[in-house]
């Protein structure tokens, strides 16, 4: 069944006239799982992936990469080849770079010669969330087994010396699949130093580490 | 094709077009509503009206049903789509069009300059130039000449009168706001017994000097979807008063600091890319009050780069002023008279940006089924990270039950006992010491179960999560978060005001910021607001923006310069809102 068909009008509607280069629509996928069944859910993901591009606002774009994550388990190969395509139209803008890798690491897309040119490298970021757009490029390239990725990642790891933006680097690290991963976060398993809880120090970084290896058994 | 109303009963036409050879330049107006006055006074009669409605409606701008003409058409005026043009006299342009500078769109108040003189007169010549003390040009003011009438300055401050009778004048010059010295009484400037011999060219020149305001000072709007950010804590003076308007200086006496953090009581503004905000523009007067010399300010963003001035030009002595965002930076807006600094505030510009926060219920064998108010939160959350540019899209993912899970169970009762309050920091080793592991677990098997949903609501891939939790035997403390950056949260306290502040407290913690005493945290805060903590704090009076906080005794975690600060233990919680300018740059905006 198509999108029109499978979806409320009230749903087909919004999605087929969002101004998708307003940052209002920002939250346009937010509504939709409140308005919509699962099924719609992803048709709409599909629907909004052919309306993007090159025009579409950033945050528009970080709202859509990070719902292609979010539905990435029940999208089909077309689906997943639509929202290549949408990738490949729309704008890469480093300031949503978390949601953009996160769609493509979820989905596995293999964009790497359309970012080869796109992405500027920078190394200078502490936090995963503050203006750290190269450490999601690694993460994605790591995604795909790339060997290079993995070693620049362990290189940051080891140049990080503050315990708690540590724990951070290596939580974001937790949530990308693959044995290479697995055997960089070991690196870890005994490491003493600590995070900042908000009055006093956190959990070791070690307890830490054993807790997301454990999860990554289950 | 130009679209042009005209009718033979108003002094005006209005149009379309940029400019047209009929008419003076477009009426700038201040607000809507004043084109709206416009309007009525000048296109009331009943043919006219009647006019205007046909061609309005012919155009496509009016509905003659359930809507007054001249309230859409002064909207448009006001946003410059539509022009309101004074027109020209036949017998001014159609001599000269082409070449006469631009009049006044205002109507003179003087009379037009008389006919030309008859033949057997005796002719003569004259020009009045109007300049400021600078020497500079002043345009519309008002000139008259006796006999030969009145006229209003052009860009090059001229007022040609042409050909007139020889004879004996007296000229004056005249603009609203102005002066014939540099501080001086507003008045206009007048030469008595100017003579203006046959056959000869006189040229005359007068002095209109503008007059300013002493001071120029922000406050925030007392609405709060008019703004984002609004800081007066961070540049707060030393001593009280210590505001560069306080008390008033005379005009000259300011400069706009080089250094944006000096402590003169000037306040910081934050502003989207693309959006505007609104504030409070009062102005002061350190001797005899002078509203229509407010006119002659002008305002300036430095760099320009970074944000626009919405509002040109203010009459009153309290008025509304707005700017625009354009781009990422810092900046100051500058108030300028007469060459000199009269005011300032500064302004941190961002691109707003979106963070999707999934909150949800755990429900356990020691904790059950919390209620919470989904748009309460919301609202408390917008009305705090708004100020950082930061809105937060929030999705209730309702309960998680992870009731029967028997290792979850067993880490619960490890981490406080069944008639011991969660986290008490008390006894040895303190339920307290064991919060990371039983939060880490609750977390642990939260996520695993919500990444087995397979009907919505879906956990979203990348969103910070905010848990509640709230165990029945009670909680020593109101939230936490694993660590500082962390993107979980966690709220121990049932649904209420405090809790909701709570929950905005700890998502802080998830967008890096710290407590006041947290010594990593010492960038996140002005110097002097964060050596106030652990000291009294005093009563402060309500602002525009903020309630009044009540005198309260030292806390290490409340600094006296700002106590309500979000990051602090204000107890007053649901008061507990305020983010500064330190706080707005150090939050993650991913």
């Amino acid at each position: 069944m198509a999108f029109v068909d499978d979806c409320p009008p009230i749903v087909v509607e919004r999605v087929m006239r969002e101004d998708l280069a307003d940052s209002e629509s920002s939250e346009l996928f937010s509504w939709i799982a409140g308005n919509a069944s699962l099924d719609c859910q992803v048709k709409a993901l599909i629907a909004v992936a052919d309306r993007l591009d090159k025009n579409s606002h950033p945050q528009v774009i970080g709202d859509f990469t990070s719902s292609v994550a979010t539905y990435a388990r029940f999208l089909t190969p077309l689906g997943v080849e639509q929202i290549k395509s949408a990738y490949l139209r729309v704008r890469y803008d480093e300031t949503v770079a978390a949601q953009y890798f996160l769609g493509l690491r979820a989905t596995k897309i293999d964009i790497r010669p359309h970012l080869e040119r796109r992405v500027e490298v920078d190394w200078s970021f502490e936090h995963p969330r503050q203006n750290a757009a190269t450490w999601h490029y690694y993460l994605y390239l790591a995604s795909l087994e790339d060997p290079a990725a993995i070693e620049a990642l362990g290189e940051k790891l080891a140049g990080t010396k503050n315990g708690n933006d540590l724990t951070n680097l290596l939580q974001s690290l937790s949530e990308v699949e693959g044995e290479n991963v697995t055997s960089l976060l070991r690196a870890y398993e005994n490491d003493m130093r600590r995070a900042d809880g908000t009055e006093a120090p956190g959990m070791p970084i070690s307890e830490n580490v054993k807790l997301w290896l454990s999860m990554r058994e289950q | 094709m130009a679209r042009i109303f005209r009718s033979p009963h108003s002094p005006y036409l209005i149009t379309d077009q940029a400019e047209n050879k009929a008419a003076y330049a477009p009426h700038s107006f201040q607000d809507r509503g004043e084109a709206l006055r416009m309007l009525r006074a000048h296109f009331s009669d009943p043919a006219t009206l009647s006019s205007l409605r046909r061609w309005a409606h012919d155009i496509g701008l009016f509905k003659p049903t359930g809507s007054d003409v001249f309230e859409v058409l002064a909207t448009m005026l006001f946003a410059r789509r539509l022009k309101l043009m004074r027109l020209i006299p036949q017998s001014h342009y159609a001599a000269d069009a082409e070449s006469k500078p631009d009049k006044p769109d205002i109507e003179p108040d003087k009379p037009k300059p008389k006919p030309k003189p008859k033949k057997e007169e005796k002719i003569a010549e004259l020009v009045v130039i109007v300049k400021d003390c600078d020497g500079n040009p002043v345009q519309y003011a008002s000139v008259s000449a006796g006999a030969a009438g009145g006229m209003s300055t052009d860009e090059n401050g001229v007022a040609d009168f042409g050909q007139v009778t020889a004879g004996t004048y007296t000229i004056t010059a005249e603009k609203e706001g102005h002066s014939p010295e540099r501080s001086g009484d507003i008045e206009a400037d007048e030469k008595t017994d100017v003579s203006v011999p046959e056959g000869s060219r006189t040229v005359v020149n007068l002095i209109q000097h503008p007059q300013c305001a002493s001071v120029s000072f922000f406050e925030g709007p007392t609405s709060r979807p008019l703004y984002f950010g609004f800081d007066h804590k961070t540049d707060m003076p030393e001593t009280d008063p210590g505001h560069y308007w306080k008390p008033c200086p005379a005009h000259g006496d300011l400069t706009l600091p080089g250094n944006k953090l000096t402590r003169d009581g000037a306040r910081w503004v934050s502003v989207a890319v693309g959006k505007e905000v609104q504030l409070e523009i009062n102005f002061d007067f350190k001797d005899d009050e002078c509203i229509p010399c407010i006119s002659n300010s002008t305002f300036e963003v430095v760099p320009s780069s970074v944000a626009t001035v919405v509002t040109p030009k203010v009459s009153a002595k309290k008025a509304v002023f707005k700017i625009k965002g354009a781009a990422p930076g810092e900046a100051s807006l500058k108030v300028i008279c007469d060459g000199k600094d009269i005011g300032w505030f500064h302004i941190w510009c961002q691109h707003e940006v979106t963070l999707k926060l999934d909150v949800a219920c755990i429900v356990t064998d020691r904790a059950p089924a919390a209620t919470y108010n989904m748009g309460a939160l919301r609202t408390h959350f917008e009305d705090i990270y708004r100020q950082a540019l930061i809105k937060v899209d929030m999705l209730d993912l309702g309960q998680i039950d992870l009731t029967g899970n028997f290792i979850l169970s067993a880490i619960e009762s490890s981490g406080y006992p069944t008639t011991g309050v969660f986290l008490d920091k008390s006894g040895s080793p303190s339920a307290y010491d064991s919060k990371g592991t039983v939060i880490a677990a609750l977390d642990g098997f939260a996520s695993l179960s919500l990444a087995l949903r397979t009907s919505a609501p879906l956990a979203r891939a990348g969103a910070y999560r905010l848990y509640w939790y709230v165990p029945t035997v009670g909680c020593s403390i109101l939230g936490t978060v694993p660590n500082i950056g962390s993107n979980r949260s966690f709220s121990f306290k049932p649904d209420s005001a405090t809790a909701r502040n709570s929950c905005a407290h700890e998502f802080g913690h998830c967008l890096n910021l710290r407590h006041p005493s947290d010594s990593s945290g010492s960038s996140q805060f002005a110097g002097h607001i964060l050596s106030s903590r652990n000291a009294a704090s005093p009563a402060y009076a309500a602002t525009n923006t903020e309630p009044s906080s009540t005198a309260r005794g030292a806390n290490g975690n409340v600094m006296a310069d700002d106590p309500t600060n979000l990051m602090g233990y204000w107890r007053d919680r649901p008061n507990r809102k305020r983010l500064r300018y330190h706080q707005w740059k150090a939050a993650s905006r991913s």
